[in-house]
């Protein structure tokens, strides 16, 4: 009897092995790699361990300690929790709230919708009315994680990482380089995927689905970059705490969402390229590009390589490979604080016609005016209002045009040949 | 259907082992993640408040009123370097190897002079919130400057610049093949001649490096702080900071091949964990000779 | 207590078949065929469904007699064996195998007009290169100048348009590791295999959308690699690939309207 009772208990042992408390809500994941590192600090450095030299040690790790809930505090207190949501009326409203209606058109567009983040916001499942929540973790979270790091579950097996919505940095947006990408960027991005990498189109979802997610990632984004600001400016940068929700908003939160806000005012809006409709005029273009592409004034080659293969790093030593900022930090020193391990980043392959920024004339466009933010891809054009380049916008497009046209272009007899030839039979 | 009792003890314990695997977290987080307590009044609070106005920050009950300063301070020293002085090791350059490659670069992380002078340490004022900063009235003059941070001869001039958040930092490319600076979020491409013009709207508690993604051996920082007290030592580890204000401050000294923050005792200096408190008397307040072991630095 | 089991294995068969002949009413059933082909296929769908429905049916019924029957509580008698019968055993082989040769012959030209056949001159004018990858389609329609493999191709993704009462040639592919390019309504489904392209041929008889999905194990996000198959006069489908075509090309993005809520 005994030994059936214990075989019992055994086998229900096993059976609840795999339960885990993960099992019920998520929670958000702090930060700790960029806020250690940003602020020189060690996990050490918020824990009174006995060993410390001398009294002002201990205070000042108590400080750290009360600083570092603070932030935890300010985050739910400003965000909510990742299955209930929640934002300052400041920064965001439902919009079925008579609060909404009553705002400025310009004030509205400076909010974000609470109402699409709460549809986004919980667990996977549909309602009573049949309509589909949760939807970040149904389609998001298993690459992206919970807390829009970069670095759910499947992450580790992707190459290039999925975004880390926290840097608050978005590669491929139609905006100046340090601009947020608009709200059409990111619902581009969702609707078209990310061709060459692990990003699917999620065209065939409902419109409003699609909007929803788009604020979510807003929503994440902002929350990300408000704990690193907060953070690291009160371990850094020895910051008071603030006091009130307002002082809180003002200081660490508005900045952001104002820079949000004034996305759309920083498009790139390139002028109309010069004409190129008939094969001379196209070829000439292409020509002209060709040259500034391997020319010193923009130095295409030194980072594409000779053809264009992505290859001028290959066999060079890891001091002398690029890397995104998010992954040139990591060494040995910091190790312990890595999410996910360091990747290289190769420069593109420009003869493959795959285009993770998008295959459109004014897509490329927008690569070589701003560059690539995140990365090491440079911005060549003049920023608007801005300082003067040292690629005019003319030259963008020849440039523009000669990429577009190298994955038809075989290595062995490239365009300036055929423009040659074709320029020769005229004369 | 067990035929002793052994058996029944062996499924226990395989059951108990199974069950180690409760509970486990999914990453390696460090446990300070996991035990930072939210405070669920002050959530509320903080909720309830962000409509009223920031409190004015109480002046702070200093000790005395502050008072312009009527004499100034210069501070100097000398940082030296402690052991056998490390040879420069030279770069690979591995593009455009025939303008590049013509100037015999060095990597400029840890350069150790002819009398174990310690070049490139920088030392500034640290951010003291409570107590005002007075600043010599003849920096006003040079306030609005524009500061030139150099491409040239493949590598950056100077290695280490301070620019104030007042004066706006240009970058130049005097060489004849193309750069970029990447300094931030900025990344201009930069050809021949051509300069960009960079602001720092706040300072930085520690020199911002800036690279090039095309020249990667290419490394250099910019120390923007608010006020002009910043100094970089020379190839003899000499520096002075002129026309400070008298009394005790809080200086941050950094090298950027110190591993982790240095720390160093040299008489009544005593430098922890990068910050020393030193006070400064009206006239010259010379330091000397401050040793910095060779065990502090990793050559990069 | 025999009678009972016996009753419970009757359940099976009347269960089994009132499923089949209540399925179908209640649209748990064969997809809209929109196809040419399809009725071939939906025919010996049907075909093997009555015959082994039959067989399946009469063998259940004679178990069910034989439990019934000999009962061990209502059979006193002593067991009776038998040393089995060749004849029996030969004939029950040689039907069943003659059977399965019989439906292979007989699918032959269903498979053929699929798999086999394709119209001709079609091989060289592909409708659209399909490739497969995790976990989506991506579209390639020639361009312009109908040829595909030039720079004015067009690219799209999930969203895949032919023309109406046209035969469509699909040039499949795939990118990463096997897919499958099911088309339910339009009776095809073809492995998507890494290094092939495969040529997959259909006519559509009515506009409408319908789905793709994949049908091929290819990942955790197999179950959720769809697109969308829309059928369109040819009018319509030339206007939505101009469309795209000049939306691919362009240099200039006008400020979005935002319309106020």
């Amino acid at each position: 009897m005994a030994i059936a009772l214990a075989s019992a208990w055994g086998a229900l042992l096993l059976v609840t092995s795999g339960c885990s408390p993960q099992h019920g809500s998520p929670e958000f994941r702090v930060n700790l790699q960029d806020i250690l590192q940003e602020s020189q600090k060690a996990t050490d450095d918020f824990r009174v361990t006995g060993r410390e030299e001398d009294d002002d040690a201990k205070a000042e790790k108590k400080a750290n300690r009360e600083k570092l809930d603070f932030v935890a505090t300010a985050l739910v207190a400003a965000f909510g929790t990742p299955d209930d949501p929640y934002l300052f009326a400041e920064v965001g409203l439902p919009s079925d709230d008579p609060k909404w209606r009553s705002l400025e058109p310009e004030d509205r567009k400076k909010r974000l919708d609470l109402k699409k983040i709460e549809l986004a916001a919980g667990s996977p499942g549909g309602d009573r009315e049949g309509k589909q929540r949760g939807l970040f973790r149904q389609h998001c979270a298993h690459c992206h994680g919970v807390t829009g790091d970069g670095a759910g579950p499947t992450a580790a097996f992707l190459n290039p990482y999925p975004r880390d919505y926290r840097q608050g940095v978005f590669k491929f947006k139609s905006t100046e380089r340090n601009a947020k990408p608009t709200t059409a960027d990111l619902k581009r991005t969702l609707v078209e995927g990310i061709p060459g990498t692990a990003m699917p189109s999620f065209m065939l979802l409902p419109n409003d689905e699609i909007e929803a997610l788009v604020e979510y990632v807003k929503y994440l984004s902002i929350r990300g970059q408000f704990e690193r600001d907060l953070a690291i400016g009160l371990l850094a940068q020895d910051e008071d705490i603030p006091k009130t929700g307002a002082e809180l908003l003002e200081t660490y939160l508005t900045p952001i969402v104002e820079r949000w806000a004034e996305s759309e005012a920083k498009v790139v809006r390139p002028p109309e390229p010069p004409p190129s409709d008939t094969p001379e005029d196209h070829l000439a273009s292409v020509q002209k590009g060709r040259e500034l592409f391997f020319g010193k004034q923009a130095g295409c080659l030194k980072c594409h390589g000779p053809m264009a293969l992505g290859d001028a790093n290959d066999g060079a030593a890891e001091k002398d490979r690029l890397f995104d900022d998010w992954n040139k930090n990591k060494n040995a020193e910091n190790i312990s604080l890595w999410l996910l391990p360091k990747l290289e980043l190769k420069p593109r392959n420009l003869r493959l016609g795959i285009y993770r920024g998008g295959r459109r004339p004014i897509d490329i466009y927008r690569r070589i005016h701003a560059g690539i933010p995140g990365g090491p891809m440079p911005a060549g054009g003049t920023e608007q209002g801005g300082q003067k380049g040292p690629l005019e916008p003319d030259q963008i497009w020849h440039i523009v045009n000669y990429v577009r046209s190298l994955p038809y272009e075989p290595i062995s007899r490239p365009h300036a040949e055929r423009a040659t030839a074709l320029l020769k039979e005229r004369n | 259907m067990f035929r002793n009792s052994s058996l029944a003890w062996f499924a226990l314990v395989l059951s108990a082992v199974a069950c180690a695997g409760c509970g486990r977290r999914a990453t390696g987080m460090p446990l300070v993640a996991d035990s930072a307590k939210v405070d669920e009044a002050k959530v509320e609070e903080l909720r309830m408040t962000t409509g009223s106005k920031a409190e004015e920050p109480q002046e702070t009950e200093a000790a005395a009123p502050a008072v312009e300063p009527t004499e100034w301070c210069d501070l100097s020293g000398q940082f030296v370097y402690e052991g056998a002085a490390p040879d420069a090791r030279p770069i690979s350059v591995t593009k455009d190897e025939q303008v590049c490659g013509k100037h015999a670069l060095v990597d400029e992380s840890l350069l150790v002079g002819s009398q174990n002078g310690l070049k490139n340490v920088v030392i500034f004022i640290a951010t003291n919130k409570k107590q005002k900063l007075f600043i010599h009235p003849d920096y006003e003059s040079t306030s609005k400057d524009v500061v030139r941070f150099d491409n040239k001869n493949c590598r950056f001039d100077p290695h280490i610049l301070p620019v104030r958040t007042s004066q706006t930092l240009e970058l130049h490319n005097s060489d004849a093949v193309s750069h970029n600076s990447s300094i931030e979020q900025a990344n201009p491409l930069l050809s021949k001649d051509a300069t960009f013009d960079y602001h720092f709207d706040k300072p930085k508690n520690e020199p911002v490096p800036v690279t090039c993604s095309i020249h990667t051996w290419m490394k250099g920082y910019v120390v923007a702080r608010d006020n002009p007290y910043v100094a970089v030592s020379d190839e003899e580890g000499r520096f002075k900071i002129e026309k400070l204000p008298p009394g005790t401050h809080e200086f941050v000294v950094w090298h950027e091949a110190s591993k982790g923050k240095l720390s160093a005792k040299s008489g009544s200096f005593d430098l922890k964990r990068g910050k020393v408190k030193l006070t400064v008397e009206p006239g010259e307040n010379d330091l000397g000779a401050i040793t910095l072991g060779a065990s502090a630095f990793q050559a990069k | 207590m025999g009678k009972f089991w016996s009753i419970l294995f009757l359940l099976v068969p009347i269960l089994g078949v009132g499923l089949f002949v209540w399925a179908p009413g209640a649209g748990f059933w064969l997809p809209r065929d929109i196809s040419t082909h399809g009725h071939q296929i939906d025919h010996l769908f049907y075909f093997v469904l009555w015959l082994t429905g039959v067989v399946f049916a009469a063998t259940e019924v004679i178990l069910f007699w034989f439990l019934w029957k000999y009962d061990a509580n209502s059979n006193r008698e002593p067991v009776k064996y038998t040393h089995g019968s060749h004849n029996l055993e030969v004939i029950w082989t040689i039907l069943p195998a003659a059977t399965l040769l019989f439906i292979a012959i007989y699918q032959m030209n269903a498979w053929a007009d699929v798999k086999m056949r394709i119209p001709k001159g079609l091989e060289k004018k592909p409708t659209v290169e399909v490739t497969a990858r995790q976990f989506e389609w991506r579209l390639r329609y020639p361009g312009p100048d109908g040829v595909l493999g030039t720079p004015d191709d067009i690219h799209h993704v999930n969203d895949l348009h032919v023309p109406l009462d046209e035969e469509v040639m699909v040039q499949l592919k795939s990118m990463d590791v096997l897919h499958d390019f099911f088309l339910p309504h339009l009776r095809i489904k073809q492995d998507a295999v890494p290094g092939m392209q495969i040529p997959v041929w259909f006519r559509a008889t009515e506009p409408g959308t319908y789905d793709l999905v994949c049908a091929e194990l290819c990942g955790w996000g197999h179950y959720k690699m769809k697109g969308r198959l829309t059928v369109e006069p040819r009018a319509k489908f030339d206007q939505w690939l101009r469309e795209l075509a000049s939306a691919q090309e362009a240099t200039q993005e006008a400020a979005p309207d935002e319309p106020e809520e």
